[in-house]
């Protein structure tokens, strides 16, 4: 089988990488993403490893990156969208750009100047030698609370006047534009000027000196002007040249942050490895699938070569009794099912993989609950419009994380909406209407041929039942799906019912048998044949006898019994309640003979529970303490005994894989006893038995939402057609084609958010409960862990996320 | 009971011969024809298993309406309708 239905083979590498080669070789296993590295030095801090200086660096070169970054931003230079993938540079062109990085970050200091504001000055009475006066701005908040300070403490021997600038100027320490207000403060007496003044600097004005002649306040104001015009060309000229050097900064500001990313995470991973004896060689473990080692081999030789060492950097593979990550290499159609999975839980190393299986499972449950052509029709038309245009850059970048969610499960949405068409059509509903394509099966003029209504039947009565005992009336069952004429019925809902209640049950039984058919590839991967005689079994013919049962008496039902002998018809959940109770079925029975078979089966699985209780502890506790395989077990013994440390190491791997999770198997280097817990088993067992059995019942009720579901998305749908866009169509005033646009603008809205978004939803995570809990926990243990291999392409693709 | 068998079976044969090859195509035939490439495995298990899905959800749509055991109920008006508009 493939590697996507069950996890890629592991294994434990070493890598010995030559000191100088190390970096190169780390960048070409980098750009391959081929391997996963383990931490040898966990008890390590971060401060002590080997490069942490390399670390600071890179850290620092980020920090100004990110600056520029921000400035590029805030003058409103475009960046380029860059699909560029530069190589991480060598620690001697890191230098380089560092001093350019610095360069820049200089420049940036230039423009922060404020400016001068320009002094407007009132014409003012000079009323005495001892009149003082004190000018300044004031932000304009701050006018108010000035003025009546002033009031209250001078008490009225100090004159305010102020007057807002015309232009609006920067204020140095928020940055924002705001129009200052000039005052002038006219006082007598020193002591109130001392008074002011300090009340100038509570409220952070800035004072300007005033000069007390005429003359002298003309010249400074022209002084100023000169000034002004000054500072503004400066301004202007350092403006131009910032922009430039910004432009030239953002045409390869994307490549030297990956470039510096790049260099971080390789640094990163060199901290991990540890020296030798030497010295002068990295010891690196990693985690790599068997089928990508010659690729490592390959990484590692033109790391090599890149930087020209003399002594080749190499790999080894090392056996191991830790667990392995697990691999499961999917496309971009797959990896949203296998999302679906591995949400739930990562497979445990080796173990069957769902996934491939839920790629139709899983639409064809949503669909089971969703079904309307309609519906489906547009959901379809708006996945596939997001498939064709998923190369478009500016849909894959947005923040919005509602978007982001829907567009990485195009597949999903594009699959879910094209089982929902193919439900829509044998459920027969489109938008609440039924097509009649082939004709229906059932006939009303038969009845008036036959007699047995008349007109005044029909004047008389409101409903009249069809009967499919007249011959003509029911002339064969529609051939695609649901019979037209029950939209048409008001009795729709008792046929509908019992055709969806039967359905769910027979899709749901199939379903978990299913799951319970995948359990066996697992045991027979894991060469545990027992399970299958002491645990596969048992399991099939409990479910098989009893629910397994309960499906032929549906379809025995639907064969047998016709509208000639309906009367006779019998419940059939009644009949299986009376199974279970072991009551005889005095009135009708199903078919000769069925008491005898009821018994028989309910016996078989009643016995099957203690064959699954206690078969697999038994077996294993008879296994242990000698029996029939006792001689290959001594062989083995023996083995450990002999053998190099290499063998031990591969019997114990070979253990491992067998070994499930309930038993501790401790085996020690010097080959001691294994250590056997019978109770730990046995309790395992039991609680997986009582789990199954109860679980068969359970699950199968829980199936019946797909039935629920169903009916609720009908009904609303019906609602709507029946309440909104019916009332449009049948107004018949003058302007009444008018009231139908909204009408129908009403109709579509109320689809889409409550029919498409919230239905959706909602079977979308009903059909995810059915996976995860009733299919999932009959084989699937999902306790391990993912494969997260050391790669530049996630590394970027991640911090772009952050960015 | 005879008469009502033979008049269900008459009008079943041709749907479940079209039906049933055409899934048969699906599932069976079309998976020779995928080429050989690293998703080979994927596109039959999808094949198949949509196959038997939607064929098992049709047949049970089918199956149910075999032998109806009561007919619809209609509002006169219908009737009136249906009996002129409908062979």
């Amino acid at each position: 089988m493939g590697s996507v239905f069950r996890s890629e083979e592991m294994c434990l590498a070493q890598l010995f990488l030559q000191a100088a080669s190390a970096y190169d070789c780390v960048s070409e296993l980098g750009e391959d993403g081929l391997v996963e590295f383990r931490d040898l030095n966990p008890n390590v801090t971060t401060f002590q490893r080997k490069f942490v200086s390399e670390m600071r660096r890179c850290e620092e070169m980020e920090k100004t990156l990110g600056y520029l970054l921000q400035e590029i931003k805030k003058a409103d230079i475009s960046l380029m969208d860059c699909d560029v993938n530069p190589v991480a540079p060598l620690p001697k062109h890191v230098l380089k750009i560092q001093l350019d990085l610095s360069h820049q970050a200089q420049f940036e200091e230039f423009p922060s100047l404020d400016k001068e504001p320009l002094m407007d000055y009132t014409n003012m009475q000079r009323l005495g030698a001892k009149l003082g006066f004190i000018a300044g701005i004031i932000h304009p908040w701050k006018v108010g609370p000035f003025e009546r300070m002033l009031w209250r403490v001078c008490k009225g021997y100090t004159i305010l006047t102020y007057e807002e600038l015309d232009i609006p100027l920067e204020d140095p320490e928020s940055g924002e534009d705001v129009k200052w207000v000039v005052f002038l403060v006219s006082y007598w007496g020193e002591q109130i000027g001392q008074k002011v003044k300090k009340i100038c600097d509570c409220y952070h004005c800035h004072v300007y000196p005033y000069p007390n002649t005429n003359q002298e306040r003309k010249d400074i104001v022209a002084g100023l002007n000169t000034r002004i015009q000054d500072l503004h060309t400066v301004l202007y000229r350092t403006e131009e040249y910032l922009q430039q050097v910004l432009s030239k900064a953002s045409e390869s500001i994307h490549t030297w942050l990956i470039q510096v990313r790049k260099m971080k995470a390789i640094y990163h991973i060199l901290n991990l490895c540890s020296f030798d004896v030497t010295n002068k060689c990295l010891i690196a473990e990693v985690w790599c699938p068997v089928a990508d080692l010659p690729k490592v081999r390959q990484a590692l030789e033109e790391g090599s070569r890149k930087s020209m060492a003399t002594v080749p950097s190499f790999v080894n593979r090392i056996p191991t009794t830790d667990t392995p990550p697990t691999l499961l290499r999917t496309n971009k159609f797959t990896s949203g099912f296998q999302n679906i999975v591995d949400a739930y839980g990562v497979g445990n190393y080796q173990e069957v993989n769902p996934g491939p299986y839920t790629i139709v499972t899983f639409p064809f449950l949503f669909a089971v609950m969703f079904g309307d052509f309609g519906h489906g029709l547009i959901m379809s038309v708006f996945a596939l419009w997001m498939v064709l245009s998923e190369n478009n850059p500016k849909l894959k970048r947005t923040r919005n994380e509602i978007w982001n969610t829907f567009f990485d499960g195009r597949y999903i949405i594009l699959m879910m909406g094209l089982f929902s068409l193919y439900t829509g059509l044998i459920y027969n509903d489109c938008f609440s209407k039924s097509l009649n394509i082939f004709g229906s099966g059932w006939s009303v003029k038969s009845m008036y041929n036959s007699n047995v209504w008349k007109n005044a039947d029909v004047r008389h009565n409101q409903y009249l039942t069809l009967d499919p005992n007249v011959t003509g009336v029911f002339r064969g069952p529609y051939p695609f799906g649901i019979d037209p004429i029950w939209n048409l019925a008001t009795n729709r809902l008792s046929f509908l019912n019992s055709f969806k209640m039967k359905m769910s049950v027979i899709v749901g039984i199939t379903h978990m048998t299913f799951g319970v058919i995948l359990g066996v590839f697992n045991h027979l991967h894991f060469k545990k044949q027992f399970n299958i005689y002491l645990v596969f079994i048992p399991e099939m013919l409990f479910m098989m006898c009893l629910f397994g049962y309960l499906v032929f008496m549906i379809i025995y039902k639907w064969l047998a019994y016709s509208a000639a002998n309906s009367e006779l018809a019998p419940s059939i959940l009644i009949h299986f309640i009376n199974m279970f109770v072991m009551q005889r079925n005095e009135d009708a029975q199903l078919y000769p003979g069925q008491n005898g078979v009821q018994i028989f089966l309910v016996v078989i699985s009643i016995l099957s529970v203690p064959v699954l209780l206690f078969g697999k502890p038994g077996y294993l506790y008879w296994k242990h303490h000698g029996g029939r395989n006792f001689g290959t077990y001594r062989k083995g013994y023996t083995l450990v005994r002999r053998g190099s440390e290499e063998e031990v190491s591969l019997l114990r791997t070979h253990e491992m894989e067998q070994g499930d999770i309930h038993s501790n198997h401790t085996s020690q280097a010097d080959g001691a006893e294994q250590e056997f817990d019978f109770g730990d088993i046995f309790m395992h067992q039991a609680i997986h038995t009582i789990e199954y059995c109860l679980g068969c019942v359970s699950n199968t009720a829980s199936y019946l939402r797909l039935w629920a579901l169903s009916l609720a998305h009908a009904q609303l749908s019906e609602v709507l057609w029946g309440m909104v866009l019916h009332m449009g169509l049948r107004m018949d005033n003058d302007y009444g084609s008018l009231l139908l646009f909204p009408a129908f603008g009403f109709f579509a809205v109320l689809t889409v958010a409550i029919l498409l978004v919230m239905e959706g939803l909602s079977a979308f995570l009903h059909a995810l409960r059915l996976h995860w809990v009733e299919f999932q926990n009959k084989f699937y243990t999902g306790t391990g862990y993912k494969f997260s291999p050391f790669s530049f392409e996630l590394l970027i693709r991640h911090s772009d996320d952050f960015a | 009971m005879t008469n009502a068998c033979t008049m269900g079976y008459s009008g079943l044969t041709v749907p479940i011969i079209v039906l049933t090859v055409f899934w048969g195509v699906i599932g069976g035939v079309v998976s020779w024809f995928i080429p050989k490439g690293p998703n080979r495995g994927v596109m039959n298990t999808i094949l198949v298993t949509r196959a038997v899905c939607c064929s098992l959800f049709w047949q049970i749509a089918i199956r149910s309406q075999l032998k109806p055991l009561f007919g619809p109920q209609l509002k006169t008006e219908t009737i009136w309708y249906l009996c002129n508009q409908w062979p």
